[in-house]
């Protein structure tokens, strides 16, 4: 089992699109995958069509108790599964400040509920808060969209300080350009001036498309209704880059 | 997702009825319908059904499933045909199918082409809830006949209850639920009866039947056995056809030595020795596949250095198995050895005349089954007892004879007396049996390999690591076969304990 978070600092950067195509392939290409919605917007859980059920809050998920698998709900494609959000969830930071030993909480979840799984995707919340950091450490990688302005590049940067600061492994760290549009001067400028010097990031950008926006009125991954749209494709590259990265 | 359950369609007209019928009720989106081909198999001896599964392909697709309505579901993707364990991929379907099948070959037991229609059931925020599957499998031989037809009914994961209320419905529509999962019905269209097939000897006896009679039942029952398993044998399908054949032959002649006088001395004499020439004719086939069944095994033995060379050892091994089987099937089809099977077969079947029987042969069959029995035990504790450290291996070999020829006699008779203690006995001289069978096969096998060293000495280089494989394994063979030798006393103790040898008396002595 590999299991990967997606994450942001900043919000609007195309996350959430991503672990919802990235699930999907996953799903289809490797065998059983568990979607985990940990951002309490739920946007996750929202494009896959599911509901939490009602008994699920915070309390539980953070002291890790098994009853977890009931909360589990089997998306419309073959072998992905979905943990999904719920609005409780904003309150897990406090949670895991109560809970002992919290720094492990979230690898012990991961191994625990992950043992059916090929792929454990976490959609994870976009904040620095304790929460965050345990999801850092109890995932394999956290793959980090970033979208080509100086700013985000900035933002990344505290990320990496802050991995350094917490001595988590910079290894884990996996970023990629997204909602690039080629028009913006700035865009090209950051996404062909980071390419080669800077190994954190995969060669391969997702492009800003109205395909991708469209996913909130289909409420499906694009790569169900829109296989060959260059956003799709990009998507296609960007699984492959990540897949080649998790075995090496 | 999983099938929680499935409905007999008797009349596939009705299907877009019942389909209809659920539309009013729930969210209702058809899918599309493929054509699939399906092969469930199994092994010749049903090890698969007997624990309640099946492997089913579907084109690329392998899946370990079980015959009940539980979750249980291995899945692997083949390139090959896949016909023994050893041809899958590493994975957890072959590890899981290792123990089960071992070396048995998997057969096609039923080939079905199926069309299916998968329809989806939705609920308000338009997400798939259950998922229903419509089989129509198309007839085989008789053209006239209806395709049968089944619905499916497959939960997702956090939506039963979704499911449950479609599965009441489809109840309520008068559908007819099966008991068991769909593949358990497609078994049925099998040539074989499932699960039915077991060398175990099973005939029920009554204590005051003639033992000519008993054993007449007993048999025909392993003619049966040798019967079922010949076309096997041809086709070379796996080692286990011979074997069972084999077993089942020896069986029949240890039921003509033990239980005497049944036949005329001459009769009885004449079908010990054609029986006795049928088996010899592939002792050395039987041997020659448990050497190559037991290459891994081998391979343990020696040290890690010499292990890569064994492949010269199997190699060689492999050619003349199949030489040797070249010459058993030639011999096995010809007239000489067909006419023995067909020729027992007519005496076993036919009405005998008085000339022709025994002094035993009238005699109640538990009388004789109790004398026979007996003797046998006693014959095996006074020749234990006689053994001491520097007894021949010959005479240790004698005893492992006895013993099996004991458990036969157990087997023939085990109707005839209570089933626990039987158990009981049976599994207590299965023990000492055991032990025998692994001594003996250390013996055998150094005989085997000094005989190979001995017939095959050129000065290749490949002769020169055989011989060095030879070596090594002799010398293992012997400091294992030195070890067991050193346990016999306390095992013979533990078998004619007081307490057994009491239940011996009691249940067999007249």
């Amino acid at each position: 089992m590999i299991s990967f978070a997606l994450y942001s600092i900043k919000g609007g950067v195309g996350k959430t699109a991503t672990a919802v195509n990235l699930a999907y392939l996953a799903a289809a290409q490797e065998g059983p995958c568990l979607l985990v919605d940990l951002d309490p917007q739920g946007s996750t859980s929202y494009y896959y069509r599911i509901q939490p059920g009602k008994k699920i809050n915070s309390k539980s998920l953070a002291k890790g108790k098994s009853n977890i698998p009931h909360f589990i709900r089997e998306s419309d494609f073959e072998d992905l599964f979905v943990l999904p959000s719920h609005i409780s969830y904003r309150k897990l930071d406090i949670h895991f400040d109560r809970i002992k030993r919290s720094k492990k909480r979230i690898r012990e979840l991961i191994a625990d509920i992950g043992r059916d799984y090929q792929y454990v995707i976490i959609d994870a919340p976009p904040n620095i808060t304790l929460l965050s950091e345990n999801i850092f450490r109890g995932v394999d990688f956290v793959v980090v969209p970033v979208v080509p302005t100086y700013l985000s590049l900035r933002t990344l940067e505290q990320l990496q300080n802050f991995f350094n600061k917490q001595h988590i492994s910079l290894k884990k760290l996996v970023a990629f350009f997204s909602m690039v549009d080629r028009r913006k001067k700035l865009h090209r400028a950051v996404v062909e001036g980071q390419d080669e010097t800077e190994n954190a990031f995969l060669p391969i950008w997702i492009p800003f498309s109205s395909a991708v926006e469209k996913m909130g009125a289909t409420r499906q991954p694009l790569l169900h209704y829109d296989n060959q749209s260059k956003a799709a494709q990009a998507y296609h590259q960007l699984w492959d880059h990540l897949k080649h990265r998790f075995v090496t | 997702m999983y099938t929680i359950a499935g409905f007999q369609v008797n009349d596939a007209q009705t299907i877009d009825q019942h389909v209809n019928q659920l539309k009013k009720y729930f969210i209702i989106r058809g899918g599309e319908e493929r054509q699939e081909t399906w092969k469930l198999s199994d092994t010749f001896d049903w090890r698969l059904y007997n624990r309640n599964l099946i492997l089913k392909r579907i084109h690329h697709h392998l899946a370990l499933v079980s015959l009940d309505n539980s979750k249980f579901d291995i899945r692997q993707s083949i390139q090959k045909d896949i016909r023994y364990v050893w041809d899958l991929p590493d994975g957890k379907l072959k590890q899981q199918l290792w123990s089960i099948l071992e070396e048995r070959a998997l057969l096609d037991i039923v080939v079905d082409d199926v069309r299916v229609k998968t329809i989806v059931v939705l609920n308000e925020l338009g997400k798939t809830v259950t998922r229903l599957s419509i089989h129509r499998f198309q007839p085989k031989m008789n053209i006239t006949a209806l395709p049968e037809s089944y619905i499916l009914v497959h939960a997702l994961q956090g939506y039963k209850d979704e499911s449950d209320q479609i599965v009441d419905q489809l109840k309520t529509q008068g559908l007819h639920q099966l008991t068991s999962s769909l593949y358990a019905y497609r078994l049925r269209n099998s040539d074989r009866e499932p699960g039915l097939y077991s060398t175990k000897v099973n005939v029920s006896l009554s204590d005051d039947l003639p033992s000519v009679e008993a054993m007449r039942r007993i048999f025909q029952f392993l003619l049966q056995i040798m019967k079922e398993n010949k076309q096997g044998i041809i086709e070379d399908i796996d080692t286990e056809f011979l074997h069972d054949f084999r077993v089942s032959l020896r069986r029949t002649r240890a039921g003509l030595s033990q239980v005497k006088g049944l036949y005329n001395d001459p009769l009885t004499r004449h079908f010990k020795d054609q029986l006795k020439k049928l088996q010899q004719l592939s002792n050395r086939l039987r041997d020659l596949d448990v050497y190559l069944l037991s290459k891994k095994e081998f391979a343990r033995m020696l040290v890690p250095d010499l292990r890569p060379y064994i492949d010269h050892l199997f190699g060689r091994l492999t050619a003349e198995r199949e030489a040797e089987y070249q010459r058993v099937m030639h011999l096995l089809q010809s007239d000489e050895y067909q006419n023995i099977l067909t020729t027992w077969e007519q005496f076993v079947n036919k009405e005998y005349t008085v000339e022709e029987l025994g002094i035993n042969a009238g005699k109640p069959c538990k009388t004789l089954a109790m004398e026979r029995i007996y003797k046998s035990y006693r014959k095996i504790i006074k020749m234990g007892k006689r053994i001491t450290d520097d007894t021949p291996d010959a005479d240790i070999h004698q005893l492992r004879i006895d013993c099996k020829k004991l458990r036969y006699l157990m087997e023939f008779f085990y109707s005839l007396f209570p089933q626990k203690e039987m158990n009981a006995l049976s599994k207590h001289v299965k023990k000492l049996q055991d032990y025998l069978g692994k001594y003996n096969d250390y013996s055998v096998q150094q005989t085997f390999l000094k005989k190979y060293l001995d017939e095959h000495h050129d000065r290749s280089k490949t002769s020169y690591y055989t011989a060095a494989i030879i070596g090594g394994l002799l010398e293992h063979l012997y400091h294992e076969q030195k070890t067991l030798r050193s346990a016999f006393h306390s095992i013979f103790r533990d078998f004619s304990d007081k307490s057994y040898q009491k239940q011996f008396n009691r249940l067999f002595k007249l």
